[in-house]
């Protein structure tokens, strides 16, 4: 709605028609008292024109004068609807309750939604900050906000930050999980960590331990990422070691590199797929006990079919001598037919399908980055893919100081 | 009291004065300013009220005369002491004195 409008809608506006033989004198002498007419059309051999209501009243001399007939068609604006709403005090009464209510719903949380979970379960974290207070139906501006913050990562532990935000009615809990090196089973021999795979080292966190490797670096399987050696100057600065001195600890830290996987995979473009054939036969039977009854209906011929069963439990226990149900068992015919897949749908098929088993092997925290192809061979009847898949995870794994491979002994002059 | 002849040597010497000045004409002269945007919109600043309304022509008066619009569904957007606007499908505009 235009400003002007806006502006004539607030303080009321009334259409009206005029009929008489001097129409443009009347709209003349309208306009010279400074009484404005606009939208001024032919309707049914009238004139009609919109004016502002506060001077309707200034029309009754210059319609005499002019001979015009003046009627009002229309009223409309904020005055005539204030008007009709309060000759209806229920109907006020009620949208004034309407925007209460819904202003009064609005100061309260209704939804809580945790983002950013890795480990967490976000019903974990739900339950905690329902705990502390912060729960579908808190009133917003009860939440001390910092204080929970400070609260629900205490009780969280495993986070390195909470941030808790208000969207309308929403709470949002925004969790950032703490990175921690992988549980090492109470273990204190010492070790060192190496690479369980070749990769990319990426990032690189040290707890304990020399760092052999840097970001960006190449890596080998086996290769050492952090020796199990404390040396001065060297971790939190517990020891004081002599300059010669460097005592073996168990190493630890978090090596997270980019991986690959080489996955080769042998797809068929001659496929046998099942469609519906419009068969269709439902059996109805009444299962009491070992017993059952098959109601009568459509026999099902031979063929292949798909079967959907349905079982509604009727009476359960033993009350009749077993659990009663009624089953509803649907036989969809389906033809066996030969299909060809295009080379691109059998990629992705088969694409989808290594990402899944891929990823069914990863670790929690690892990542699949990306996927490269390479079409290796492909006829008519299938096609040879070798898919590169790469990763981002934690490659280091502990190995016992006694299999390090012994340094050469050096030559003291 | 100025007969029809004096009226026309008045508007000739104002013509003339402002012809030597390089006066601008429609303020000197009181002329209308006539605005036409495209078939659809007609505005007439100046104008001495509206002399004939029907939904396919709307005449204005103006000094020394009047401008017809003729078109149709003609309506008359506003109406005020410093101009008309005329809207519709206008087919002529003319200036008639």
């Amino acid at each position: 709605m235009p400003l002007t409008d806006l502006g004539r809608y607030l303080t009321g506006v009334v259409t009206i028609e005029a009929s008489g033989p001097t129409v443009e004198r009347f709209i003349n002498l309208c306009m010279t008292r400074g009484i404005g007419l606009w939208e001024i059309r032919w309707r049914r051999g009238r004139i009609q024109a919109h004016m502002a209501v506060r001077d309707f009243f200034r029309l009754r001399p210059l319609a005499r004068q002019t001979r015009t007939r003046v009627r009002v068609r229309r009223r409309w604006g904020l005055p005539f609807l204030w008007g009709r709403a309060r000759r209806r005090k229920v109907l006020l009464a009620g949208v004034l309750a309407f925007l209460l209510t819904a202003y009064a719903a609005s100061q309260f949380v209704w939804f809580v939604e945790v983002r950013g979970t890795k480990e967490l379960q976000p019903a974990q974290v739900r339950e905690a900050a329902a705990a502390l207070g912060l729960r579908p139906g808190t009133y917003r501006a009860g939440v001390d906000v910092d204080a929970l913050e400070r609260s629900l990562r205490a009780q969280l532990g495993e986070t390195s930050a909470v941030l808790i935000r208000f969207v309308g009615t929403r709470a949002i809990i925004q969790v950032v999980e703490r990175t921690l090196p992988p549980p090492d089973r109470g273990q204190h021999d010492p070790a060192d960590l190496v690479a369980l795979r070749p990769g990319r080292v990426k990032t690189l966190a040290v707890y304990m331990g020399l760092p052999e490797v840097g970001e960006g670096d190449l890596v080998e399987a086996g290769q050492v990422l952090v020796r199990g050696l404390l040396a001065p100057g060297v971790g939190r600065g517990a020891l004081e070691l002599r300059p010669d001195e460097a005592v073996p600890v168990r190493a630890r830290g978090l090596v997270k590199a980019e991986t690959w996987r080489d996955v080769y995979v042998e797809v068929p473009l001659l496929q046998q797929v099942r469609r519906p054939n419009g068969r269709r036969v439902t059996r109805y039977e009444l299962k009491w006990g070992r017993r059952d009854i098959i109601m009568p209906g459509r026999s099902v011929d031979t063929g292949s079919y798909q079967v959907d069963r349905r079982v509604w439990p009727l009476l359960t226990g033993r009350i009749l001598g077993g659990p009663v149900e009624w089953v509803e068992t649907t036989f969809t015919g389906m033809d066996v037919e030969p299909a060809r897949l295009s080379p691109e749908r059998a990629t992705q098929a088969a694409e989808a399908a290594v990402v899944e088993a891929v990823r069914q092997g990863l670790a929690p925290r690892a990542e699949i980055q990306g996927v490269s192809r390479q079409v290796v061979w492909q006829t008519a009847q299938g096609m040879g893919i070798r898919f590169l898949v790469t990763i981002q995870e934690d490659i280091a794994v502990p190995r016992p100081a006694e299999a390090r491979p012994q340094p050469a002994p050096t030559a003291t002059p | 009291m100025d007969g029809p002849s004096g009226k026309q040597d008045r508007y000739q010497l104002k013509r003339r004065l402002t012809d030597l000045f390089d006066l601008p004409q429609d303020v000197t002269l009181d002329l209308p300013r006539i605005l036409l945007v495209g078939g659809l919109q007609v505005i007439v600043e100046n104008h001495r009220g509206l002399i004939e309304y029907t939904p396919n022509r709307v005449a204005v008066g103006v000094t020394r005369g009047q401008v017809a619009i003729e078109g149709e569904e003609l309506e008359i957007g506003i109406i005020n002491v410093e101009e008309i606007m005329v809207l519709g499908r206008i087919r002529a505009l003319l200036l008639e004195e």
